[in-house]
């Protein structure tokens, strides 16, 4: 197993690189393949998220495999792997844990909650009250919870993923803006094509169980694999290309809320991952304007009369599209 | 154009500037010239044609070998000079590297080799021209070197260039480089007058020029008459300090005299040269002239040319002379000598008294006692001549009115003509006995040194004594720069007679000697001012002084520049440390050679800038040209590989990778690569309708 250090400055990155993580990572692929049929673009950018150090939102009608995602993804790494379903009456402490008294040791002691885990799957995040969101949400950020005044990292590496129904309104709480920022991507499923559904029809009952997947990745190769992200090269040309996007939202006349510094910073760093996942040591043009819409749309705040999220998300297309690429 | 064309072109520009200097030296034969400019002219048209002379490493090795070789040999045994045989082969180092241009690396050395022959010709030459193509070649170089470094800058991202190069060779590209060579030349030329100096150049010239001079000659034969050919070339430049306009009266540069006549030539009998004196100002003084002097001095800098003669000339009565010589000599009729004929150009400046204006007065019996009888010797047998003297000189009193009369008569009875002795002698009845009879009686027309024989002899049959001069008339005034233009043809002869009170005076009896000064300008303004352009070339240049440049320092000083002048008070002195000079050469020329780069620099940036985006290889840039030629054009908010799938055609998607790879990447395309991409650039050519 070769950790990061083992690799830079000895051996010239590319040739590290090329020898080693492209089959990992599409070993990764492969194995999500086996359970989320016909969807390679999806798993690519859950896996750009998970080596970016990302959180991701999967936004969709019920039944799309939403949490099929999450589960595959986080059996596919030898890890620990949690799920909160999310309800109106959860409280923070059902996630982060709870201080008891432990009468053997006459003290008091930190019962870790469920997000003390490598990858989270939160379920309807949408489902529960802003207050236990915000205590999630707060985690997703820090990388540790405070609980009386003693911080406890969380594990590396560090997934929340999160699903919520677009379609329901009744008895939820939409996640606010700045909620919803700290989520590097928002992607969307999808029905599959015809014949992916037929396979999934076709396919026996067990075939399609997270539970089947083996393990693929240990959890420092993903940690190897986040650090390779940053090593990634981005041509100066595609760090402009990437602040004229942002720019480009802030003025568009179809926005009332462009995307935030965040949004271009989150930009950048799942190019450089989406790169890696491509199996390039370098970012090229499509991979900013291809995940453009994954990484802003859920940024930003369409004009009134257009609060359609697949409007927003039309709105960013038009708006990358009208931008010149970096030859 | 294609880059790729002009690039040749312009290092094709710079090897022939490096020919021109060479050109100059006078090195190299105009036979090896020409078959060098075909040669160049060959290889030129094989580059652009796109089909060089494969050499194989091994036949070019070996050409190298053969070349040096020749070189050694040149130089220990034809030559002998270092300069010539580098000249020579350098020259043909170029031409042989001009057909084995492949690489950056062939074409640097090419440049190196130009540097070099421009460094030989510097050596080897004192022509004007040299400065016309020493700016040639600085603009010319910084093209070169302007486009050598985008060639490669452009390599190592791309791999092959078929972009216009329009971007870069604009005016503004043109304007630049124009004043950058500008400001190179007149650093370099400030430099060359503050800079100070004891010799004219690192290498003097060692071979003789041997220029045939056909104007002037120590030797008067009027025996032996023939056609003259006027000779216009230059002998010597004179410019009279203080003067503005040509001098008033007639000035006659004087060379050497003859004392004696044997009846066909004239020779010089009082032979004994005397050694003169430097004065403490730097003037070697005619001390026996110098004493009797009340007229007013005229002092002359002058421009001699090799003439193949020790002889130097000053205007009418020579006082004094200094220049940078050992030694000067003078005879007792006059004439300054310098112990050796000299072989190069030399400057130096002639003192004389301007001719005095003696009075009609009677002799007094002293005065046939005050010369050597040489000059009232006459051969026999101008009983005649003698006979018809006195019928001219009847009722002249003093020697000054009858030598003054003989003048007037030879002037007017007599024609002048550049081809006496008419050869078809079956037409002449008679001839005379002797040259002299035969001129004055029988063909009556002759050339100056027939007139200036007659009327010394004549002077000398009725005792007056006598002598033969031979020198220049002052020719052609160049009012552009001041000065006289003396040439071959200004050649002259004239007598002095010895005139009671006053000494040697000047006489001319040749007629058309009057015309000289007032005929048409010979030379048209253009060539005039071509001249004066010589002129300050070879005085402020070639023959600049350390003198001139106290001068120069004192002007300066003169008109308060206080900086300056010191900074020239630590060099004024004979013991200027030579390490000075060198440091200052070295600053002011890293100073240029930084000037220039940076302007390369910009340039290419500006070059690059101009382009929107400027790091994309040309192969895919071509490629879209091509496309869109075809139809298919890229939209820009459409990426590489979005418009590749759009376009759907074998080659592009394969190309947009690998243009991905150098332009995003940073990699650099392995051969195989730039071979695969050449094959799909004709591959899409090919399929698309």
């Amino acid at each position: 197993m070769l950790t990061a250090a083992d690799c830079f400055d000895t051996i010239p990155f590319m040739e590290t690189f090329l020898t080693d993580t492209p089959t990992k990572i599409s070993s990764l692929q492969k194995n999500l393949e086996k359970i989320i049929k016909g969807k390679p673009q999806i798993i690519k950018q859950a896996i750009t998220a998970l080596i970016a150090r990302g959180h991701l939102l999967i936004e969709d009608i019920p039944g799309v495999g939403k949490t099929t995602l999450a589960h595959g993804l986080a059996r596919s790494i030898n890890c620990t792997f949690q799920r909160i379903q999310f309800t109106s009456d959860l409280l923070p402490s059902d996630i982060i844990g709870v201080t008891i008294y432990n009468q053997e040791r006459h003290g008091f002691e930190f019962k870790p909650g469920p997000i003390f885990a490598n990858i989270i799957l939160a379920d309807e995040i949408n489902r529960t009250t802003p207050k236990t969101q915000s205590s999630l949400l707060e985690a997703m950020n820090d990388r540790q919870v405070s609980v009386d005044k003693i911080t406890h990292p969380l594990p590396e590496p560090f997934m929340v993923i999160a699903t919520q129904n677009s379609l329901e309104y009744v008895g939820t709480y939409p996640l606010p803006e700045s909620q919803l920022d700290r989520f590097m991507m928002r992607i969307r499923i999808g029905y599959p094509e015809a014949a992916a559904e037929k396979e999934i029809l076709l396919s026996s009952s067990t075939e399609l169980q997270p539970q089947r997947l083996n393990p693929v990745l240990s959890t420092e190769e993903v940690i190897y694999l986040q650090t390779l992200v940053d090593k990634i090269k981005v041509d100066d040309d595609l760090v402009e290309y990437i602040l004229t996007i942002a720019d480009a939202t802030r003025k568009s006349s179809m926005l009332r809320l462009g995307a935030s510094p965040r949004g271009a910073m989150m930009l950048y760093r799942a190019a450089q991952a989406f790169a890696l996942v491509e199996g390039r040591a370098y970012c090229v043009p499509d991979d900013i304007k291809r995940l453009s819409i994954s990484v802003l749309s859920h940024r930003v705040v369409a004009m009134q009369g257009m609060e359609e999220e697949t409007d927003v998300e039309g709105i960013i297309q038009e708006i990358v599209d009208g931008i010149e690429v970096p030859l | 154009m294609r880059f790729s064309a002009y690039f040749i072109l312009i290092s094709y520009l710079m090897a022939g500037t490096g020919l021109v200097a060479v050109s100059l030296t006078n090195i190299i034969s105009p036979v090896f010239l020409i078959a060098t400019g075909i040669l160049i002219s060959l290889s030129f048209f094989l580059s652009i044609l796109g089909k060089p002379i494969n050499i194989q490493r091994l036949v070019w090795n070996s050409l190298a070998i053969i070349i040096l070789a020749a070189g050694l040999i040149d130089y220990l045994l034809i030559s002998l000079s270092l300069i010539d045989a580098s000249v020579r082969f350098l020259t043909i180092l170029m031409v042989a590297k001009l057909f084995d241009l492949k690489t950056n690396r062939d074409y640097a050395t090419l440049y190196l080799l130009t540097f070099f022959q421009l460094l030989a010709a510097s050596a080897s030459t004192v022509n004007l021209s040299f400065l016309f193509a020493l700016a040639l070649y600085i603009l010319t170089g910084i093209w070169a070197l302007t486009i050598f470094n985008l060639k490669r800058d452009w390599e190592e991202k791309s791999v092959a260039h078929n972009e216009i190069a329009k971007n870069i060779l604009d005016p503004y590209f043109f304007i630049v480089t124009a004043g950058l060579a500008a400001l190179s030349l007149i650093i370099t030329l400030s430099l060359f007058f503050v800079i100070p100096r004891m010799g004219v150049g690192f290498f003097p010239k060692q071979t003789a020029d041997t220029i045939k001079i056909s104007g002037f000659s120590e030797k008067i034969d009027i025996g032996d008459l023939g056609p003259i050919k006027l000779d216009p070339s230059i002998v010597m430049r004179v410019e009279l300090s203080g003067y503005k306009t040509p001098a008033t009266s007639r000035l006659y540069f004087r060379g050497i005299s003859f004392d004696t006549y044997n009846g066909a030539q004239w020779q010089q009998t009082i032979k004994e040269l005397v050694a003169l004196h430097k004065n403490s100002k730097g003037i070697w003084n005619l001390k026996s002239e110098i004493q009797n002097s009340n007229s007013e001095i005229i002092i002359q800098t002058i421009l001699l040319e090799p003439i193949e003669t020790n002889v130097i000339f000053a205007a009418s009565t020579g006082i004094g002379v200094s220049g940078n010589f050992q030694n000067i000599a003078a005879d007792k009729m006059g004439s300054f000598y310098l112990p050796a004929p000299f072989y190069s150009r030399i400057e130096y400046t002639a003192y004389s008294l301007l001719p005095a204006h003696p009075k009609p007065i009677l002799p007094e019996q002293s005065y046939y006692k005050e010369v050597p009888l040489q000059y009232l010797h006459i051969p026999s047998g101008l009983d005649r001549v003698s006979v018809l003297v006195k019928g001219i000189t009847s009722g002249k009193k003093t020697p000054l009115d009858k030598a003054i009369s003989i003048e007037e008569y030879l002037k007017k009875n007599y024609r002048y003509t550049l081809s006496p002795g008419i050869p078809d002698r079956s037409i002449r009845k008679q001839e005379g006995k002797n040259p002299v009879e035969d001129f004055i009686f029988y063909t009556k027309a002759g050339y100056c040194e027939q007139y200036a024989t007659t009327m010394a002899i004549m002077l000398r049959t009725i005792g007056i004594p006598s002598r033969i001069v031979t020198g220049f008339l002052p020719g052609e005034w160049n009012k552009f720069g001041n000065y006289f233009i003396i040439r071959n043809r200004d050649a002259h002869s004239w007598v002095e007679a010895y005139m009671p009170g006053a000494g040697w005076t000047t006489f001319d009896p040749t007629p058309s000697a009057d015309t000289v000064g007032a005929m048409p300008a010979a030379t048209t303004a253009i060539g005039l001012y071509i001249d004066t352009l010589k002129w300050k070339w070879n005085r402020y240049i070639v023959n600049y002084s350390f003198q001139d440049q106290m001068n120069l320092a004192k002007t300066v000083e003169g008109k308060g520049r206080s900086m300056l002048s010191k900074l020239r008070g630590s060099f004024n002195t004979k013991t200027v440390a030579s390490k000075w000079k060198d440091m200052l050469l070295l600053i002011t020329a890293v100073v240029i050679a930084a000037i220039i780069l940076i302007t390369i620099r910009s340039l290419v940036l500006r070059a690059k800038g101009k382009t929107r985006w400027p790091n994309t290889p040309l192969f895919y840039k071509d490629m879209l040209v091509l496309l869109a030629k075809k139809g298919k054009t890229k939209k820009t908010g459409e990426t590489a590989l979005e418009f590749a799938d759009s376009v759907a055609i074998e080659g592009v998607k394969a190309a947009t990778d690998i243009y991905y790879n150098i332009r995003f990447g940073g990699h650099k395309p392995t051969d195989e690569e730039k071979a695969q991409i050449s094959a799909y650039l004709i591959s899409i050519r090919k399929t698309l309708p």
